[in-house]
């Protein structure tokens, strides 16, 4: 009878001590953590207030007033105001910065504040590129009035009418400020639709322990993977093509002689079904299943497995992004080095990764709601977050490639002249820089939106060895058509690509 | 003036029905709207009505079909193992003579201690092949091949419906327990005294007895699992190719991934059209 009247009981003694162990656990779980990895002060919205900038000497102070008046006075001009108005302007800012990045924003917001008290920031930090998050906000007509996303993401928005057609705000003599490459990822149309401050590329990065010499070809790429393999036990690649959305996958496509979009009798189509594409997919499948070098890792980056393996000296290579470079660093020291992508040694072609960019957009009225002055002091920021001094700085900071000429010039002088710190870093940039030689122009025009989701359905579908490369070119290129189908794109005979006219009302 | 009172008892329920209609009727209204507009990113602001098209591609593509055998295969898949051994660990506990049950059932409990979706990123951790404790530790002790569901079709269904037992086992475990608690003990020994064995016991009383919270459990677990988006998201994405994606998360891809919102809303708008 006793063991009836007890299980009748809420809960037991036994259960509440179970919880009760249950819960300390977790918490002392939690306290490691926190620990372990101190969280970054970022604030959900900020206007900088807390931090202060001090002058040490009242010409300090007369110098400093006077550069930014006159760098305000000149962003003024080229944005058509001659004179600040009278009342404050409030402007919404979405930041999309990474944690080291920013370091870099706060002090420059700082700066933007100082320089245009009349501007009001105010941001939400943390916030993803892509297009769902602002579409969202942008259907209530509460999209912020500046954002900063990736060039391809802006493409979708401003095909969309979300964003402002910056070249109808903005003198031609802006975008010639930056990188040729890093304006081109901005534009659609001859439209200018954002102010980049960064180019981002992948490239290879490999560990100088077990790659003395990085490879040039994908012969020696295969070479080294192999001796790596039967000489350490580790793996020699790692690189998960087996939950590839293509991103990565477009530099081996474009080595192989592929391009996702080809033009046919002046019509845009996709050119995914090619031997190009067939060859590429055989070649890494080759060394993932065959020769077993490569790790078909299920994750990527640096908090990822490929990236996890990388730092753990239990893989030779991965192919990533500067933006993992903290990472890597921190973890390989001296023994990291970063190269271009090799040559692929039956096409004699580099493999050639996109190179895109993130940079600042500017909401349309009729998604954030802004009015024209608020249009203006969004312009003022996009236009000073991404000016040779903030460019310069956000390089020195968190090591985004600039894409400000300027600022570029002088990263590439300080790599010259091996000024950056630690000293082994210098030829880890300049293997990254070098691969800007050898990518391909990250497609913008809206279509692209929907390539991604094509590629991974049949690349996973022929990794797991489901079909054949033959099958998933066919039916990625073929699920390709059917998402801009059902998108709505034209779809005549001739299957017309051509970049719809984006219906911004500005 | 006399007023009927039956008529001003109405204006009681008035809230309610205020919040059913802005909370559920609405949106559902406007989702069933949209799916038969071209609403999607390039048709943002300015969409029109496109009549059935949507729904019409859906079946033309053959993803319908996929994804109602991907669907039923889930739920299913999911459900009898997570009632078979909710059930089988209710009886254990049930018993009688069983010492420490109050620490057993602790135990058992424990995937219900932490958030799904925390618990979901340890077992996408637990599952990576071949640094995962599954594929490590777990399968080579039971003399089992590993499991890869980037490699293989068959190894991501059994990932996802192994996950997904784990995970909601409790429930199932929890719900028949209190249910057997309920079976009066004098029908046990009534069936002992006419001498009914262990299993006669359990087909002619416990299962009866039973019959009530198992419907109940089976049908609100089936309309869960079958719209349950999180452990497929997070483990395979669907994949590999779409060979596990379900309705909820090719709802869930389509708006926003393609930002396809009006082909997107089709898919729920579909499901109950599936049921029947």
């Amino acid at each position: 009878m006793r063991t009836v009247n007890r299980s009748k009981k809420g809960i037991s003694r036994t259960t509440s001590i179970a919880i009760v162990v249950v819960i300390i656990i977790a918490v002392v779980a939690g306290v490691i953590i926190a620990t372990r990895h101190p969280a970054p002060t970022t604030p959900t919205t900020s206007s900088s207030t807390t931090t202060t900038t001090t002058t040490s000497t009242t010409t300090t102070t007369t110098t400093s007033t006077t550069t930014t008046t006159s760098l305000a006075q000149t962003l003024m001009s080229l944005v058509g105001l001659s004179s600040p108005p009278s009342t404050p302007v409030k402007i919404t800012v979405w930041n999309s910065y990474s944690t080291s990045e920013n370091v870099f924003f706060n002090k420059t917001i700082a700066q933007f504040e100082q320089t245009f008290p009349w501007i009001q920031p105010s941001v939400t930090y943390g916030v993803g590129v892509g297009t769902s998050q602002f579409e969202t906000a942008a259907k209530a007509g509460q999209a912020p009035i500046v954002y900063r996303d990736s060039s391809d993401s802006g493409g979708a928005l401003f095909a969309a009418g979300l964003i402002l057609n910056l070249s109808s705000y903005l003198p031609s003599s802006v975008f010639s400020q930056y990188l040729p490459i890093a304006i081109k990822d901005w534009t659609l149309n001859n439209s200018v639709y954002g102010l980049p401050d960064n180019v981002n590329y992948i490239v290879m990065f490999y560990n100088k322990h077990f790659v003395p010499t990085p490879p040039n070809t994908t012969e020696q790429l295969v070479q080294i993977a192999e001796s790596v393999n039967s000489t350490y036990h580790i793996w020699g690649i790692s690189y998960g093509a087996g939950d590839e959305y293509g991103y990565r996958f477009a530099a081996w496509f474009a080595g192989f002689g592929g391009q996702i979009f080809t033009t046919k009798n002046g019509v845009v189509m996709p050119a995914l079904n090619t031997s190009a594409m067939v060859n590429a997919l055989n070649f890494w499948y080759n060394l993932t299943y065959y020769l077993k070098v490569n790790y078909l890792a299920p994750s990527t980056g640096a908090g990822g497995a490929e990236g996890q393996l990388f730092v753990s000296n239990k893989t030779a290579i991965i192919f990533d992004g500067p933006w993992d470079l903290n990472a890597y660093l921190q973890a390989l020291g001296p023994n990291l080095g970063a190269a271009p992508l090799p040559i692929v040694s039956s096409t004699g072609l580099h493999a050639a990764p996109f190179v895109g960019s993130t940079g600042w957009v500017v909401a349309t009225p009729q998604a954030s709601g802004a009015t024209q002055l608020q249009i203006k002091a969004g312009l003022l920021f996009a236009l000073f977050m991404t000016d040779y001094q903030s460019d310069f700085s956000l390089w020195n900071t968190a090591h985004d490639l600039p894409a400000n000429q300027q600022a570029y010039n002088s990263a590439i002088a300080q790599i010259n002249a091996g000024n950056l710190t630690p000293s082994y870093l210098n030829p880890v940039m300049k293997g990254i820089l070098e691969q800007a030689q050898f990518g391909q122009k990250f497609p913008n025009i809206p279509q692209m939106a929907y390539y991604w989701n094509s590629f991974h359905q049949y690349a996973t579908e022929f990794f797991a060895g489901k079909i054949t490369a033959e099958q998933a070119a066919q039916g990625m290129e073929k699920a390709f058509v059917q998402a801009l189908e059902q998108a709505g794109f034209s779809l005549l005979p001739a299957f017309a690509l051509a970049p719809i006219e984006p219906n911004y009302e500005d | 003036m006399k007023t009927n009172p039956s008529l001003s008892n109405l204006f009681y329920i008035l809230p309610i029905v205020a919040v059913i209609l802005f909370l559920f009727l609405y949106p559902l209204a406007y989702a069933l709207y949209i799916s038969f507009t071209n609403m999607n990113t390039f048709h943002f602001f300015h969409y029109s009505f496109v009549g059935l098209r949507n729904y019409v591609s859906l079946f033309k593509y053959g993803y319908f079909w996929t994804l109602l055998g991907n669907t039923a295969l889930w739920t299913v898949g999911s459900l009898l193992p997570m009632m078979a051994l909710g059930l089988a660990l209710s009886l254990i506990l049930n018993q009688r003579d069983l010492k420490g049950k109050s620490v057993f059932y602790a135990i058992l409990i424990l995937p219900w201690a932490f958030p799904g979706f925390i618990s979901l990123l340890v077992w996408q951790g637990l599952w990576v092949d071949p640094y995962g404790m599954m594929n490590r530790l777990v399968l080579p002790l039971l003399h089992l091949p590993p499991i890869n569901s980037l490699t293989s079709v068959r190894g991501a269904w059994i990932e996802l419906i192994t996950t997904n037992v784990w995970l909601s086992f409790p429930y199932f475990m929890t719900v028949f327990y209190s249910s057997l608690q309920s079976i009066p003990n004098e029908l046990y020994e009534l069936a002992d005294t006419d001498g009914a064995g262990a299993f006669t016991k359990f087909i002619r009383i416990t299962l009866p007895s039973l019959k009530g919270t198992i419907a109940f459990v089976f049908i609100t677990s089936f309309v869960f699992t079958w719209n349950n988006f999180y452990p497929i998201y997070l483990l395979t994405g669907g994949g590999p190719g779409i060979s596990t994606e379900t309705f909820t998360v090719y709802a869930y891809q389509q708006a926003f991934s393609y930002s396809n919102y009006a082909f997107s809303l089709r898919c729920p708008s579909c499901q109950p059209l599936s049921w029947l």
